[in-house]
């Protein structure tokens, strides 16, 4: 019964019941699961070009035939918007996973030893919030050329600060709690600290961050698209930014799908890191009470 | 005072300053202002007994302590255990060994626990950092210890929040013991228990204290709970030793006018000594601004004209008794 | 102490109030048929620890409890006759903070960071007697004045932060005062504060006291402040009040086995104790209380009735009660 007893494998199963306790979080999984499956085989799924135009079919409604309707040039959205899952995700996930490590390491740095440190690395920060993010990757871009991977690097590199921030504080404050100075008085290495310690107590602070950050990131990418400084052409920011100027022969559907796919995974990415905040929370069996409950509860 | 046993503890002429950060004024002027936390602190703690530290807060005794702990290096003076400085150079295996005999119980229970982890593995986590054995005999050794502060097996496996909060104290207190320290420094240990749980853990202390051969640093502004607890006792204000020297003298026979102002000033729970005295005025002066010669004479009842202009030195007036106050300057 | 030769008018009278709290995780049931009075100008003690209702039975008279998930489900508050309970919001908005008011346990938070302390008290005597600002500012002078801080005119103008917490404690005293109450409720008013301060702030409660002639009601877990301060004592533990008497009676012949454990297992300033007697257990989780007595599961004189049926206030000796099957009959068994 004691949790030293379990393996591996007996721990993942007990953090599975625990996760899949959320309906919606084991629904967000799916979609994400579905998703990533869909995007990869979508040639076997699918057995058209994606970027063939078919300038007959222009801007066809949403109909039995195509079910999410065609875009300007007559292609089928429902398959752009498959195959454009590809790179979103790709980004989403990489830059998201990037700008979180980076953002969470600097951050409990900068809050476990304050003092220069401290300073070195928020002064740092500020400057890269200052760095705006468009033109920092057309000089990376002229220079290097157009790179999927630059890109990811890119927007990874610049929405850290955040997170910094947000780490830092949430560092600051465990710091105030006595058992951090136990572990010192112990003799716990500062990486047993930082990463045994302060960081999984934050937890909550970094899932939800990240998983806020997926959105933007997707529409940065997005940005990027249109300006053509990808290699590629299909992707659900470039689908949404190209259909703003067709709004005003009544397309609705240019639009709307694209947006949907974003609002859906970040929903679900949103859900899933709350089933795992959740699932991770020793809490979880208790609900926050107020103060004066708190009270009159226990002390 | 002589053919004493060598102390467990010996803290000799310990400071610890900090500097704070200047305003841009102050830069202009290169005045560099300091707290001075502890200023020239002394004492020694024979093996097996329990050393009281009393004070109000900013008298420097938690400080003080967490020199001892290592949570801080001294500005100067030095603190000697088992003979051995601190903190000159130590080895890797030196500074092992140091962890293992000094340990530590805080304040506040739900705060010294990690809410992440159960019982056992808080625990077990000191054994874990010095690498006291393999994952069996660690786990064995943290059952043992908490059986010994009194808590079920059955909570080995629970987690913090699932404690009432003298639970959590003795999850902190099975957590220090469990390296087999020599020395644990309890800083009100049970200021944060509600009273009908504070018997419990003060006994339990007192317990584990001939069970295990412990020596105790405790540190407190409560004199109540000294009283139960301490063989010697050091009252500190402003960062210095104003008086020091056995319980029962301390209660008994009081010299230093600070001294009597705490104990005069505590509430008793008995109806009929209610208190006849006015309380000593005025508040704790800044640490930043320590009144010159004796850092009391700002609001002690007895001051002389000497007061203000020389600080008196720790004295000793009787045997085992010491005292910093003019009132004592032999003639 | 200023004691009436004639019959001590009662000021305050609470009788039978049971309030719960209803949450998703249960009902917690944190003051359970709870009667006493308090008589003009003493000063009436509420003990307890944590869980006992103290700090709720003070925001119920005064109107502060939060609505929900907090609810009423007995009993009145009479304060001279009014029922406090009956009031609607605005009627008791102008009960509070003029004819009660509460001194709160941490002065660092209850004082507004922005507003000069002037002001703060000031404001008392703006809303509730409607006096102009200039008026009202002198009078803030003369109450801290009153409470002790030196230089109260210049003070006056100052921020909370430029205070020490003894300082600042007093002007939450000084607000308390301003207008003249018939009660004050003071929760834990030395808790955050240093031994010596304590003293300081104690004296002045009771030198205002006699001064001012209100009634005081003083929560706190230490009996050391009650037997200081108090004329009379409520002992309260897990939503009951246990006990009452006077402090002489209480501290000298303490009825309630959970009075009598607390009273042997406190450490002591004025006396050597060789052995402390611990009260075992914890305090009960109030959403599954025990059967029964609620103190049951810790009491040394437990007995099978204890286990099955909540014990009523049983009249012991005048003007007494103890809550225990013990004194059934009014006398122990």
């Amino acid at each position: 019964m004691t949790e030293r007893c379990l393996s591996g494998a007996g721990k993942a199963m007990q953090l599975w019941k625990a996760y899949a306790r959320s309906k919606s979080a084991v629904f967000g999984l799916v979609f994400l699961v579905g998703l990533a499956l869909a995007a990869a085989f979508a040639g076997y799924i699918f057995h058209v070009n994606p970027e063939l135009p078919d300038l007959a079919k222009d801007r066809v409604p949403p109909s039995f035939e195509h079910w999410f309707g065609t875009d300007y040039l007559g292609r089928d959205q429902l398959v752009l918007i498959v195959y454009g899952a590809r790179p979103s995700l790709i980004i989403a996930f990489t830059a998201g996973a990037l700008l979180s490590v980076l953002g969470t390491l600097t951050g409990v740095l900068a809050g476990y030893f304050g003092g220069r440190i401290d300073g070195f690395i928020m002064r740092t920060a500020d400057v890269f919030l200052t760095i705006p993010t468009l033109p920092l990757v057309i000089l990376v871009v002229a220079l290097m050329g157009p790179n999927l991977f630059n890109v990811m690097l890119i927007i990874g590199l610049t929405g850290w600060p955040v997170m910094a921030r947000i780490v830092r504080a949430d560092t600051l404050s465990l710091m105030k709690r006595e058992f951090i100075e136990i572990e010192r008085v112990m003799g716990a290495s500062i990486r047993r600290i930082l990463f045994m310690h302060l960081l999984p107590n934050q937890l909550n602070s970094i899932l939800v961050y990240t998983s806020l950050s997926i959105p933007v990131v997707i529409l940065t990418e997005a940005g990027l698209e249109f300006l053509g400084l990808t290699p590629l052409s299909i992707s659900w920011g470039f689908m949404l930014n190209t259909s703003i100027s067709y709004w005003i022969s009544g397309a609705w559907w240019l639009s709307f799908f694209p947006g949907l796919a974003i609002f859906s995974t970040a929903l679900a990415f949103y859900f899933v890191s709350d089933g795992l905040k959740e699932a991770l929370n020793p809490k979880a069996k208790r609900r926050r009470e107020s103060l004066v409950v708190q009270l009159a509860t226990r002390k | 005072m002589t053919n004493q046993p060598k102390p467990l503890l010996a803290v000799e002429h310990l400071s610890k300053h900090f500097p704070v950060r200047r305003s841009i004024t102050e830069a202009f002027h290169h005045t560099i202002r300091v707290v001075k936390a502890v200023d020239d602190v002394s004492f020694r703690i024979p093996e097996g007994t329990t050393f009281g530290l009393v004070g109000e807060s900013g008298c420097g005794k938690t400080t003080t302590s967490k020199v001892i702990l290592s949570l801080y290096k001294p500005t100067s003076g030095r603190v000697l255990f088992h003979d051995k400085d601190l903190n000159t150079d130590l080895s890797d295996s030196e500074r092992k060994l140091r962890h293992r005999e000094i340990q530590a119980v805080f304040q506040d229970p739900a705060a010294s626990l990690d809410p992440r982890m159960t019982v056992g593995r808080i625990v077990e986590e000191p054994l874990v950092i010095n690498r006291d054995g393999n994952p069996r005999s660690t786990e064995d050794v943290a059952r043992k210890m908490v059986d010994a502060v009194g808590l079920t097996q059955e909570q080995f496996d629970r987690y913090p929040h699932e404690l009432s909060g003298g639970q959590q104290q003795r999850v902190a207190i099975a957590r220090a013991l469990a390296l087999n320290p020599r020395l644990v420094v309890l800083d009100e240990p049970v200021s944060a228990l509600d009273m009908s749980v504070r018997a419990q853990i003060l006994n339990l202390v007192r317990d584990l204290q001939s069970k295990f051969h412990l020596t105790y640093l405790f540190v407190s502004h409560d004199l109540s709970v000294v009283r139960y607890l301490c063989d010697e006792v050091a009252v500190m204000y402003l960062g210095r030793i104003v008086e020091s020297c056995g319980t029962r003298e301390l209660f008994d026979n009081p010299l230093h006018p600070y001294t009597k102002a705490l104990l005069a000033a505590v509430p008793v729970p008995d109806p009929s000594s209610r208190k006849t005295r006015e309380p000593l005025p005025g508040n704790v002066p800044s640490p930043l601004d320590i009144p010159s010669g004796c850092r009391f004479h700002t609001r002690c009842p007895q001051v002389m004209e000497i007061c203000s202009r020389v600080e008196p030195e720790l004295v000793e007036i009787s045997p085992g008794h010491l005292v910093s106050c003019h009132l004592y300057d032999s003639k | 102490m200023f004691n009436l030769p004639q019959e001590s008018e009662t000021l305050l009278s609470v009788d039978d109030l049971t309030v719960n709290f209803y949450l998703e995780s249960g009902i917690v049931s944190a003051i359970n048929h709870l009667s006493f009075k308090v008589n003009k100008g003493t000063s009436y003690g509420i003990v307890g620890e944590s869980g006992s209702g103290k700090t709720v039975t003070a925001l119920t008279i005064m109107g502060l409890l939060a609505s929900p998930p907090g609810r009423v489900d007995s009993g009145e508050i009479l304060l001279n006759g009014k029922n406090l309970l009956s009031m609607k919001s605005q009627e008791m908005r102008e009960f509070r903070g003029d004819r009660i008011t509460m001194i709160y346990q941490d002065p660092m938070t209850s004082l507004n960071p922005v507003l000069r302390v002037g002001f703060q008290i000031a404001e008392a005597l703006i809303v509730h007697e409607g006096l102009p600002r200039q008026e009202a500012e002198s009078k803030a002078i003369e109450l801290m004045a009153a409470t002790g801080i030196p230089d109260a005119g210049k003070r006056a103008r100052e921020y909370p932060h430029q205070f020490s917490g003894g300082m600042r404690q007093r002007i939450m005293i000084a607000m308390a005062l301003a207008t003249k109450p018939d009660l004050v409720i003071a929760d834990e008013p030395t808790t955050a504060l240093d031994v010596i301060t304590q003293a300081q702030i104690l004296d002045l409660l009771r030198h205002l006291q006699r001064e001012y002639g209100m009634s005081v009601i003083l929560i706190t877990h230490d009996l050391g402040i009650v037997a200081e301060l108090c004329d009379e004592v409520l002992v309260m533990y897990a939503g009951h009040g246990l006990e009452h008497g006077s402090a002489k009676e209480i501290f000298l012949e303490p009825k309630h086995p959970y009075t009598r454990g607390l009273l042997e297992s406190i450490t002591r300033v004025d006396r050597d104790v060789k052995r402390l007697n611990s009260i075992p257990g914890t305090i009960p989780d109030m959403i599954n209380a025990p059967q029964g007595c609620r103190f049951h599961p810790r009491c040394p004189r437990v007995f099978d009735k204890c286990l099955r049926q909540e014990p009523p206030a049983f009249k012991v000796e005048n003007h007494r009660f103890c809550k225990c099957w013990l004194f059934e009959t009014g006398k122990p068994s």
